[in-house]
């Protein structure tokens, strides 16, 4: 059907008529015959400026879902004496100490990465640390952004038939040919104490045999991908040189106006006299319309919304505290804010990985390379690196930048 | 030869004494009820001794208020009082102190001019109250047994240990009469419902004080508890005419031999989990018998639930708190038979 055609005729409430070519249709024509209501498909996601609008809602983040489980619990003072309070502290250490998984079956088959059908990989849940200077090799400087890989351990794993795509992308929607063919995994970050969560959040981790984490998140994955619940996830799960897409929620800034919101420009100030308009937002009409079109920019909330950067590069990785050093000083989020790291979906990125040479698949295991451990850093190729000596020049024959004088010149001369 | 003597003579004065009221397939409930009836009975007749009213000078002893109270001797319980102070003490307070001596039930009328105080389970010093309070929820796990099985099952209780911390759990011994039946966790999850379900009842312990003639009647179908009650009655006061034994009834569901003083009423009670039963062997009484083990803590505390969770694992070992058993009686026929 002719695309062109098909949005015609549903922006115009019409079911569109199969048996005509890809002729003109006029619209004038179409009105009165076959008015039968079909679903409007938008094609754009509404910005969140836009959802308030409809719904009229100042604040239009919601931060949890309705259907699942009460998280937090307990925190109330139970008066226990303090011997008793350092012995359950110890006991609550004891049993997350050397667990095996409880589970029966060992541990399950990796699957390979292939190119064709492609392969997603799990993501990471990391925490924003901070920013620092680093230097590459032509001696430019760029800032880079520590991001922790905090006790990340993969809790749970669903295959694709058990996935309801309905229900779970209602805002942010996944790609249409990847419908039916992801499975989803279940990846926890910073281990916590079980007597600050309620029975019903604690449950979730007892399949796995891991501490509950106080921040879960989803990764949509390709079944060849999966890892079994328990395993732990560290920061060589990508490599130096690696692209990262990186999703968090921006700091959020409140209610503010104008001028810093979308950066208008403003009036000027008391000096020149000027009565009463400063960081105003000026006129909201357009002359004839008498109405305020909808989408005009004015004061109210700014910031704390899902925002995704797409092609960070990993610079530098610290195996002892497992961190990553991302590319740009400005990965959304304030810090120690959590941050969703995957690999990059960018299409130049993607051609890069081939069967010989991806990153670590599925995951990491530190039990594969036992004979040599892993350095503490692991630097990019391109980084400038300290440590090292910088360039000698026993090999280079250094020009001079005037000829030497010969014996038959300065005779010459002496003439 | 002179211990078993003795001890076998009571096996068979309480068989032939059993033989003649017949036990042939009565239910748990027809039985709680006879004892409910002669428990009833007797109250009456106590409460009928009284003529007149007379009044005493309770002087109560509160953090909170202190006020010097008159009451009715022989009538008015500490309940009463705390009813005239304030309802936070009626709700949590669980024991008296009379006289800074005696510990006192909070539902037993007093007797004379005394001073009053209020304990409840969040002091510093609780000792008398976390023993009243397994005290009390053993006498509970002998309730929900009598109830909690089907009527065509004859269960027979027997008795428990006094409470014991280091143990980590509470006792009953009975005799369930159920063969080799091990509990799932699903059916100690029922029977620990039928303790919630207390809760929200809020039944008053009330303590009678009857002689052994009114026992014999009361635990008449009770083979165990007949056997039992010449050794309470000696335990408590030695060589007497008209001993005095203690028995206490929960509500209007349940009656039962105990010593100590037990806790306010069923509103106190936190959490309550059975945790395990393990087969004992009881020499005195010469058979095997089960013993339910529970573990519970009362409403004040408010504990996480994981911390509990912890505690009833160690629940679920055996408890090594004494058996029960009939000591040696030292009658005179035995006396006369040592000197020969």
């Amino acid at each position: 059907m002719n695309r062109a055609l098909q949005t015609v005729c549903t922006r115009l409430f019409t079911r569109p008529l199969l048996n005509l070519s890809s002729s003109s249709i006029l619209p004038s024509t179409a009105v009165g015959i076959n008015f039968i209501p079909c679903a409007w498909i938008r094609r754009e996601k509404l910005t969140d400026q836009q959802m308030r609008l409809r719904y009229k809602k100042l604040h239009w983040h919601k931060f949890y879902d309705d259907k699942w489980v009460q998280r937090r619990g307990g925190g109330w003072d139970e008066k226990i004496t303090p011997e008793n309070v350092s012995f359950m502290q110890e006991i609550v250490y004891e049993t997350y100490a050397n667990k095996d998984s409880p589970l029966k079956d060992g541990p399950w088959q990796r699957g390979k990465f292939t190119i064709d059908p492609e392969t997603i990989r799990t993501g990471v849940l990391g925490l924003k640390l901070g920013t620092l200077p680093q230097w590459d090799k032509r001696g430019r400087k760029f800032y880079v952004t520590l991001v922790q890989i905090i006790d990340n351990h993969v809790i749970n794993y669903t295959p694709p038939e058990m996935i309801n795509f309905r229900t779970l992308f209602t805002t942010r929607p996944l790609r249409r040919d990847l419908h039916g063919k992801v499975g989803m995994l279940v990846v926890g970050a910073l281990s916590c104490d079980p007597r600050k969560f309620t029975r019903g959040y604690n449950g979730l981790f007892e399949q796995a045999g891991v501490p509950p984490k106080r921040k879960l998140t989803r990764f949509f994955i390709t079944p060849n991908s999966a890892i079994k619940p328990g395993t732990p996830l560290y920061a060589t799960h990508f490599r130096c040189g690696d692209y990262v897409d990186v999703q968090a929620r921006s700091i959020d800034y409140g209610f503010q106006g104008v001028m810093r919101r979308y950066g208008f420009r403003g009036g000027p100030s008391d000096k020149y006299g000027s009565t009463k308009f400063h960081r105003k937002r000026g006129t909201i009409g357009s002359g004839r319309k008498h109405k305020v079109l909808p989408g005009t920019r004015m004061a109210g909330f700014m910031g704390n919304k899902l925002v995704m950067m797409k092609g960070l590069k990993i610079w530098r990785i610290n195996t002892k505290y497992n961190v990553l050093y991302l590319m740009g000083p400005s990965v959304p989020g304030p810090n120690h804010g959590y941050i969703r790291i995957q690999d990059s979906t960018l299409y130049e990125r993607k051609k890069m990985f081939t069967e010989t040479n991806h990153p670590p698949f599925p995951t990491y295991y530190p039990d594969d390379n036992k004979s040599k451990s892993l350095d503490e850093e692991l630097f990019a190729d391109d980084i400038y690196r300290f440590d090292q000596p910088t360039l000698t020049l026993d090999d280079i024959q250094v020009a001079p930048l005037t000829a030497p004088r010969t014996a038959a010149k300065t005779a010459q001369k002496k003439k | 030869m002179l211990k078993i003597r003795p001890c076998s003579n009571i096996i068979h004065h309480y068989q032939l004494r059993s033989s003649s009221v017949s036990i042939n397939r009565l239910t748990n409930d027809e039985i709680s009820a006879h004892r409910l009836r002669v428990y009833a009975k007797e109250r009456q007749t106590q409460m009928e001794r009284i003529r007149r009213v007379e009044k005493i000078e309770v002087d109560v002893h509160d953090p909170i208020q202190s006020k010097k109270l008159l009451m009715n001797k022989n009538l008015s319980t500490p309940y009463n009082c705390a009813q005239h102070l304030s309802s936070v003490l009626v709700d949590r307070s669980c024991l008296a102190l009379i006289d800074d001596k005696y510990i006192w039930d909070i539902n037993r009328p007093l007797e004379r001019d005394c001073t009053l105080k209020f304990l409840h389970f969040m002091e510093d010093k609780c000792q008398e109250q976390n023993r009243a309070y397994w005290r009390t929820c053993s006498f509970i796990i002998g309730y929900i047994l009598q109830t909690a099985f089907k009527s065509n099952n004859y269960l027979e209780l027997c008795s428990f240990p006094p409470p014991q911390f280091q143990f980590g759990s509470f006792v009953y011994d009975a005799k369930l009469n159920l063969g080799d039946w091990q509990p799932n966790r699903d059916d100690l999850r029922c029977l620990s419902i039928q303790a919630y379900k207390l809760r929200d009842l809020n039944l008053r312990f009330e303590s009678l004080n009857i002689s052994k003639r009114v026992a014999e009647e009361m635990f008449s179908y009770d083979r165990y508890k007949l056997a039992q009650i010449p050794h309470m009655l000696r335990l408590i006061s030695p060589d007497d005419n008209q001993p005095r034994l203690t028995v206490y009834k929960m509500g209007d569901c349940h009656v039962d031999i105990t010593r100590g003083p037990l806790i306010s009423s069923t509103k106190q009670i936190g959490r309550f989990e059975f945790s395990a039963i393990h087969q004992i062997d009881v020499p005195s009484y010469g058979e095997q018998m089960q013993r339910v083990q529970a573990l519970s803590i009362p409403n004040q505390l408010h504990l996480h639930y994981w911390t509990f969770d912890y505690l009833l694992e160690r629940a679920k070992k055996l408890n090594r708190s004494s058996i029960p058993s009939l000591p040696k009686i030292n009658s005179p026929l035995s006396k006369i038979e040592q000197v020969q």
